[in-house]
């Protein structure tokens, strides 16, 4: 769904860093380089940013936009 | 006891404290874990979500983001309205927002500290809006230890480890590099003639290097006396201060050490 605001086994901050490798990643930089350069060093961190499927912009597609229930 | 400050890179500190055993460093890191009380947000009062996420989830995320400051606090546990919630063991943050745009991303800055505790970190997404979408709340953070639940634990990483020691029989050691390469922090390096340990604290005494040699020329082992500590902070307080407040956390439990034992009746 949307990116985990923290490691689940360290409890690290990940999700602020989350926009910036997705977008370094989309233009075709290497993974394990872009970690490196955001200071993601454990594999418990670096595992959910290989991982993790951003679907919220899918799920966005589906949502009413206001009270009235109008989509 | 002697304390050196090997690296205070950003939010990464580390310490090497020589002549102290390493249980005794030990204490401090698992206080600092789990006794140390720092804010979190831990009652969240939803007025309004017509956003995708489901309220348990904003709230559940708004938890997890590292407060500071709360300094004049009052833990609930030892708050007059007997850890129900009052002003003086709770403060409030805001957040009201409506998008503007598609796809609008809410961050942790736009949560309003209405009380003496504000966000350590501004740059993380609380929920994604499409426009005209709302989310209004209240959210009431109180201390607390990561012992109660992970969102008060204010490090991420915290180690402790002995000093390793690598020594080098030089005349065994033929220069064959072996070692060099099988180092996967990458410590040993050749310099003109001499195999040269370049920093020995990043040895995780894994002995690799020990299997490599074909001359048995170098050994690894580790002396006790001397330890590293290294705290990651989550921003809540800085990993000096983080230190300060668990030394100060030991103290007052063995004060109550003290105290139950001089109120200790003999057994009958």
């Amino acid at each position: 769904m949307i990116i985990p605001v923290r490691c689940f086994t360290c409890g690290k901050v990940i999700a602020d860093k989350w926009e910036a490798f997705n977008e370094r990643v989309g233009k075709g930089e290497n993974p394990a380089k872009v970690l490196d350069s955001l200071g993601i060093e454990r594999y418990c961190c670096r595992r959910i940013f290989l991982s993790h499927v951003d679907l919220v912009g899918e799920s966005l597609k589906f949502s009413v936009r206001d009270r009235e229930g109008k989509i | 006891m002697d304390v050196e400050v090997l690296g205070n890179r950003g939010a990464r500190f580390t310490i090497i404290a020589r002549g102290v055993d390493p249980s005794f460093i030990n204490a401090i890191r698992r206080t600092v874990m789990a006794d140390v009380a720092v804010p979190a947000v831990d009652k969240v009062f939803i007025a309004e979500n017509s956003g995708v996420l489901y309220d348990e989830i904003i709230a559940h995320r708004i938890g997890l983001i590292p407060l500071k400051g709360g300094e004049g606090l009052v833990h609930p546990s030892n708050c007059e309205c007997g850890g129900k919630g009052c002003p003086r063991c709770e403060a409030i943050l805001t957040l009201e927002v409506e998008a503007p745009e598609d796809a609008y991303t809410v961050y942790s800055g736009r949560l309003k500290p209405e009380g003496s505790v504000f966000v350590a970190n501004n740059d993380i997404p609380i929920a994604v809006l499409n426009k005209g979408q709302r989310i209004a709340l209240e959210a009431h953070a109180r201390l607390g230890s990561g012992r109660e639940h992970a969102k008060w634990q204010p490090v991420s990483g915290a180690v402790v480890k002995y000093e390793p020691i690598i020594e080098i029989d030089t005349e065994k050691c033929s220069l064959s590099a072996k070692c060099v390469q099988a180092c996967p922090k990458k410590i040993l390096a050749i310099e003109g003639n001499n195999l040269k340990v370049i920093s020995v604290w990043d040895c995780t005494l894994c002995k690799e290097c020990v299997e490599a040699c074909p001359n048995g020329a170098i050994s690894v082992s580790y002396n006790p006396a001397n330890a590293m500590l290294m705290l990651e902070s989550e921003g809540s307080l800085s990993p000096q201060e983080l230190i300060f407040a668990a030394c100060e956390v030991l103290k007052d439990k063995f004060e109550s050490i003290r105290i139950a034992l001089e109120n200790a009746k003999e057994a009958s």
